[in-house]
C-alpha cells in the first residue's frame, strides 16, 4: 500500500471536512473533496514529466499546502520525495529534478522543475497510476544535519513509514491521538513535521501550517479551533512572547507536543502559565523514530530528562568501547526500534560512525533512570570543553535568551592564542546591548568559566526546519562578522 | 513488541484515569494503575500455575473486565489465548490447557480455575525474566472463526498483525472514531475486531466500555462522556430499541460503527435518529481481514452494501472458473491483502479450499461497483420474504421469550415450490405444540414474518458467540427430513 492512498480514502469519505490550512497562503483551507481534486490533477502533470518510478525529487516550494500536495502527487507515481531547505542537495542522492518556485541553479541536481500552483486546478478526474508503489518501497528521504553539519539523508520505505504512524497512537502521550486539528509548526523538511501531515491526513484530520505571517497563523487557531499544537522549544518562545505581549489574546490549546531538544523547567512554567496545561516533552531521532516521551511535569523535573523510553524502543548506555554500563551512570547513547534505518543514503564513512551492531548512535550522552526515564547530558560532539570544563551551549544559550534585550543567541567555542577554547556568543539584539549588562547577567548563573568571552551581534541565527541551531555552521558566521 | 506492552506505559502516563468500565458487573471500573496491579497480581498466579511461553490456553470467563484483564496478564507472560464461552467438547485446535471461571472438563490439559480474587493480591511489578518481550512475528492470539463451508476453524495472529490492524482502525471505523479515545464495545472479546478496539483503546489511553447489561451500559455512556459505539447490527438494534423506550436520554456519541449488515430502516433512521446521526457500517471477512466501510448514508437505499474496499485490500468478483468479472457484474467475492492470515490452523483441508490460489474466498455473492464499493448478495441472516427484507434475529428474539422455547434459529429455506419460506429451528422446553406457537408469533410479529414451519430438535449448532449457527441449519434440516 502507499502512503497515499489512506488519504484519498479519506477524501472520499470526508469530503466535506478540513484537511489543510496555511493562513494566508493562496489555497486555503483546503477540504478533503478539494484536496482530492488537486491530487488528481498534479498527478496527472507529474506522469507526464517523464519520471521513472525510484527518481529521487526535491521540492523547494514556499507555499506550504502546495508543498504537500504536490510531495503526495510525486509519492504516489512512486517517486522518492525530498523536501529541502534551501537550493541544494546532497550530491550522493543523485536526485532526477528539483521542483521550485523560481527558475535558478539548484546544486547537485540538473533538472529544475518550476512548479506552477495552476497544475493544481486541472479538471480533477481520477487518475491511476500504471505503477503502484507501495510496501518495502523508498518513498521518502528526510535530510538530517545533526551536529555535524553536513546533510545525511535517511530513506524510509511506505512500510516504514506505516509503522512509525500506527506507533504515533501511544507515543506522544495518550492526548496526542483524539485531537482531530493540529497545528504543526514543524517544517516539512523535518521528520516529526513529516509525520504530523501524514498522521492526521491519514485519518481524516485537520493540519494547520505555518502561514505567510504568524499574527495571522495565530489569529486562526481559534478560527478552525485547533486543538493542539506541535514545535519545537525555539517555536515554543516565538509563540510565548506573543501570547504574554497580548493579555487578552486567549490560548486554547489542549496539547502542546514539543519535541527536538531538551525542554527547560524555566520555558515549561511560562508556557503553562501562558499556553497549555499539557506540554509532552520528546526524545527521537529522525534515522530511529520517536524513542522517548513524557509529559513535561515530569520530565522538567530533571535537567535534561527526555522522557520514559516506549515500550517498543530500546535504549543503552554503553562506554567507549561499546559495552553496556551500570544503570544510572552517564555514557553514550544507543537506541534501537523495530523502525530504525540501518544506514544514512549512501553514504557508507558516516554510516559506520552512527550504525554499529544494530544500534543506532545519535551522539548523545545520557543515562537511564531506574524507572526508565531517559535524561541526556549533553552531546559527544557539541559539548563545550573550556579549558577542560565541559558545558552544553543549551544552557549557556538558555541563561542568554533569558535576557530581554536577546532575541536569539547561539554559543560556540574558539580557541584563543593561547590554544585554550573560548566561549562566544552570537547574538540577535531586540534592542542595544551593553556588554558588560550580559557577562554580569551570564556570571550570576553560570560558572565563570561559561560566561562568553565576547557578544557578536548578528542578523540571524542558522537554523534548521525542527529549529536546531546549525552547529556547523557557526564558526564560518563568527569568520564572516569579524572579518 | 508485545501488544500489551503500550497499555502500561499509559499506566505510567495516567494511573489515575479510567481505563475500563463494564456497568453492572463487580469490578465496574477499574483506572489504569488498579488494570497494571491487576493484571502484575493475576501474572503471578499464573506463574505459579506453572504456565509456560508460547502455550496455548483458552479462557472461558463470563466477566467481559476478568477476561480482558486475563488476556492481558497472558499475553504479557507470552502465551497464546483464545477465548471461547461455556463448556465445550471440542476444540478445533490442540491447546495446552483452559481457564475458565466455572468448573470445567478439559481432557486435554490443564484446567485453572480463575477467581477475580486474583486481581486482589499486592500488584507488584512482576521480574523482568517472565515479561515475554515477543517478536513482532510470534503468534499471541486465536480466534474461533466459521470458515466459508460453515466448519469452526481458528485463526492465529501475530504481533505484528494485531499492531498493523489496530492503525488500520482509523480507515474503517469511521470519519469521527478515530478521534474518538472513550468507546462501547458491544462485541465479544472472543471476535477479532472486540479484542483489537480492547487493544486499540488501552494503547492510546482511552477509556473501554464493555457490554453486559445494555440498560446500565446506556446510563454509562452518559456518565463517562462515552463517544463512540463499536457494535454488532444486532447490539446496535439492541441499543435503539432501549433507547426508544427512554425518550428524554441524550447519547454523548460521535460516532457509532456496525460490524456487519443491517436492516435498512435501523441503519438509514432509527439508529441515526436515536442514537448518533454519523453511522458507519463496515465488513469483516471471516479471515479478519477489514474489508470495506462507509458512512451508511453513503449506502442507503443500496441492499447488501459493504462499504468502500479499504486501501491495502484487493477485492475481486470472479466468476466459477475464477476468472475477474468487470464492476457491475455479480460473482464470487475473493480478498487479497497484506494483513489478513494465511491459514485455518492445523487443518490443511479447508485452508487449501478457502485460501487457494493466494486468495480468501470468504464465500461470499456479490459486485464492485465503479468506485469499488463492495456491494453482497443477501447475507444469511437476511432473508427475502415476499419481497420485505427482514432480520430473522427478530423473529429469533420473539421466539425465544416464548416460555416452550429454550434455544431456537431461524432461516429460510427453500420449499417444495422452490420459493423461500421462513422456517423456524426450536429445542422446546417440554413438547412442541406448533399450533400455540404459531399463534403466538401471529400477536407479535406482521404476518409476513411468522415463520411458516416449526420443526423441533433435541440441540441446535452454535458458534462460539453462544448464537445459533445459521449457516448449519440448513443441512440440519436436510438430514432431519431425510
Amino acid at each position: 500500500m502507499n502512503i497515499v492512498d489512506p488519504i484519498l480514502f479519506q477524501c472520499r469519505v470526508n469530503a466535506d471536512q478540513p484537511a489543510i490550512c496555511a493562513p494566508g497562503a493562496r489555497l486555503e483551507p483546503v477540504t478533503y473533496a478539494q484536496l482530492e481534486y488537486m491530487l488528481n490533477s498534479l498527478t496527472r502533470t507529474v506522469l507526464e514529466l517523464g519520471f521513472k518510478q525510484g527518481d529521487i525529487v526535491g521540492v523547494f516550494l514556499n507555499n506550504k499546502i502546495f508543498h504537500v500536495v504536490l510531495t503526495l502527487a510525486l509519492t504516489r507515481i512512486g517517486l522518492v520525495t525530498v523536501s529541502c531547505r534551501d537550493r541544494t542537495l546532497p550530491k550522493e542522492l543523485d536526485a532526477a529534478a528539483a521542483f521550485v518556485d523560481t527558475p535558478g541553479p539548484f546544486a547537485n541536481v540538473d533538472r529544475t522543475i518550476v512548479a506552477d500552483i495552476s497544475w493544481a486546478t486541472g479538471d480533477g478526474a481520477p487518475v491511476s497510476p500504471d505503477f503502484v508503489a507501495g510496501g518495502d518501497e523508498l518513498c521518502r528521504i528526510i535530510l538530517t544535519s545533526g551536529s555535524t553539519g553536513t546533510a545525511k539523508g535517511v530513506a524510509f520505505s511506505h512500510r516504514n513509514l506505516f509503522e512509525k504512524n500506527a506507533r504515533l497512537d501511544y507515543s506522544w502521550l495518550d492526548r496526542w491521538s483524539r485531537s482531530s486539528r493540529l497545528f504543526c509548526d514543524l517544517g516539512l523538511s523535518s521528520a516529526p513535521g513529516f509525520y504530523c501531515v501524514l498522521y492526521m491526513l491519514g485519518r481524516g484530520g485537520m493540519i494547520m501550517l505555518m502561514g505567510e505571517d504568524m499574527v495571522g497563523t495565530i489569529q486562526s487557531l481559534n478560527l478552525f479551533q485547533i486543538q493542539n499544537m506541535a514545535t519545537s522549544p525555539y517555536g515554543l518562545v516565538e509563540y510565548l512572547k506573543f501570547h504574554e505581549a497580548q493579555p487578552t489574546f486567549h490560548c486554547n490549546f489542549d496539547h502542546i507536543l514539543v519535541p527536538g531538544s531538551t525542554l527547560t523547567k524555566q520555558l515549561a512554567t511560562r508556557a503553562w502559565a501562558r499556553m497549555s496545561p499539557n506540554l509532552i516533552a520528546a526524545y527521537g531521532a529522525t534515522e530511529a523514530g520517536v524513542i522517548a516521551s513524557g509529559d513535561a511535569r515530569v520530565t522538567t523535573e530533571v535537567a535534561g530528562a527526555a522522557g520514559f523510553v516506549l515500550p517498543d524502543a530500546k535504549v543503552e548506555i554503553v562506554d567507549d568501547t561499546n559495552r553496556p554500563i551500570e544503570r544510572g551512570s552517564e555514557g553514550i547513547v544507543r537506541v534501537h526500534t523495530a523502525q530504525v534505518v540501518d544506514s544514512y543514503f549512501r553514504d557508507p564513512a558516516t554510516s559506520a560512525r552512527h550504525f554499529r551492531d544494530g544500534w543506532f548512535y545519535p551522539g548523545d550522552v545520557g543515562y537511564l533512570r531506574g524507572d526508565g526515564l531517559l535524561v541526556i547530558t549533553g552531546r559527544q560532539e557539541t559539548l563545550l570543553n573550556v579549558g577542560g570544563d565541559k558545558v552544553n551551549p543549551e544552557i549557556v544559550e538558555e541563561v542568554l535568551s533569558c535576557h530581554p534585550a536577546i532575541a536569539d543567541c547561539a554559543v560556540l567555542t574558539i580557541p584563543n592564542e593561547v590554544g585554550i577554547e573560548e566561549i562566544h556568543a552570537l547574538i540577535v539584539a531586540r534592542a542595544v546591548f551593553d556588554e558588560m549588562e550580559l557577562r554580569r547577567h551570564c556570571a550570576q548563573k553560570l560558572q565563570r568559566v561559561f560566561t562568553p568571552v565576547r557578544f557578536v551581534a548578528v542578523e540571524r541565527i542558522p537554523r534548521n526546519d525542527m529549529a536546531k541551531i546549525e552547529r556547523g555552521r557557526l564558526v564560518e558566521l563568527v569568520k564572516a562578522t569579524a572579518g | 513488541m508485545n501488544v500489551v506492552e503500550p497499555i502500561f506505559l499509559q499506566s505510567e502516563n495516567k494511573p489515575s484515569e479510567l481505563a475500563l468500565c463494564a456497568a453492572g458487573t463487580d469490578f465496574n471500573i477499574v483506572s489504569y494503575a488498579r488494570l497494571r496491579r491487576s493484571v502484575n497480581s493475576i501474572c503471578r498466579r499464573l506463574i505459579s500455575t506453572g504456565i509456560a511461553p508460547r502455550n496455548r490456553f483458552a479462557v472461558i470467563i463470563d466477566d467481559p473486565i476478568l477476561h480482558a484483564l486475563m488476556l492481558i496478564a497472558l499475553t504479557r507472560l507470552g502465551v497464546v489465548t483464545i477465548s471461547g464461552q461455556g463448556q465445550r467438547l471440542a476444540w478445533p485446535v490442540k491447546l495446552d490447557g483452559v481457564i475458565a471461571d466455572k468448573p470445567y472438563e478439559f481432557p486435554g490439559g490443564q484446567t485453572i480455575a480463575a477467581d477475580p480474587a486474583w486481581t486482589a493480591d499486592n500488584g507488584q511489578a512482576i521480574e523482568e525474566k517472565y515479561l515475554c518481550r515477543a517478536a513482532a512475528d510470534d503468534v499471541c492470539r486465536l480466534f474461533l472463526t466459521s470458515a466459508t463451508n460453515g466448519e469452526e476453524n481458528v485463526i492465529a495472529m501475530t504481533n505484528r498483525m494485531i499492531a498493523t490492524r489496530l492503525d488500520r482502525q482509523k480507515l474503517f471505523l469511521g470519519p469521527r472514531a478515530p478521534f474518538c479515545d472513550r468507546t462501547c464495545l458491544d462485541l465479544p472479546l472472543a471476535t477479532p475486531l472486540g479484542f483489537q478496539v480492547l487493544l486499540a483503546t488501552l494503547w492510546r489511553g482511552g477509556v473501554l466500555v464493555m457490554t453486559r447489561d445494555v440498560r446500565k451500559t446506556i446510563s454509562a455512556l452518559t456518565i463517562y462522556n462515552i463517544k463512540n459505539l463499536v457494535s454488532s447490527p444486532r447490539g446496535l438494534l439492541n441499543f435503539t430499541e432501549t433507547i426508544e423506550n427512554l425518550p428524554g436520554a441524550y447519547f454523548p456519541l460521535e460516532a457509532v460503527f456496525c460490524a456487519g449488515m443491517m436492516e435498512s430502516q435501523l441503519a438509514s433512521e432509527r439508529a441515526p435518529a436515536r442514537l448518533c446521526p454519523n453511522l458507519t457500517i463496515g465488513y469483516m471477512a471471516a479471515d479478519a481481514t477489514m474489508v470495506a466501510s462507509t458512512p451508511a448514508h453513503f449506502a442507503s437505499g443500496v441492499d447488501g452494501a459493504a462499504g468502500y474496499v479499504v486501501p491495502g485490500v484487493v477485492v475481486e468478483i470472479v466468476d466459477e472458473q475464477g476468472c475477474a468479472l468487470p464492476a457491475g457484474d455479480e460473482g464470487n467475492v475473493r480478498i487479497r491483502s497484506d494483513y489478513g492470515v494465511t491459514e485455518y490452523l492445523e487443518n490443511p483441508a479447508d485452508t487449501q479450499y478457502a485460501f487457494r490460489h493466494g486468495w480468501f474466498h470468504p464465500g461470499n455473492r456479490g459486485r464492485l461497483t465503479r468506485d469499488n464499493m463492495l456491494i453482497l448478495a443477501a447475507s444469511r441472516s437476511h432473508v427475502r420474504v415476499v419481497g420485505n427484507e427482514t432480520d430473522v434475529r427478530r423473529i429469533e428474539d420473539i421466539l425465544s421469550e416464548h416460555t416452550n422455547v429454550l434455544h431456537c434459529g431461524v432461516a429460510a429455506v427453500v420449499n417444495e415450490a422452490g420459493a423461500d419460506e421462513l422456517c423456524a429451528f426450536v429445542v422446546p422446553r417440554s413438547y412442541l405444540d406448533v399450533e400455540a406457537l404459531r399463534s403466538y408469533c401471529k400477536t407479535r410479529l406482521p404476518s409476513d414474518l411468522v415463520p411458516s414451519r416449526f420443526i423441533a430438535f433435541a440441540d441446535l449448532p452454535k458458534n462460539d458467540n453462544g448464537r445459533i449457527d445459521r449457516a448449519k441449519l440448513q443441512a440440519l434440516l436436510k438430514n432431519k427430513l431425510n
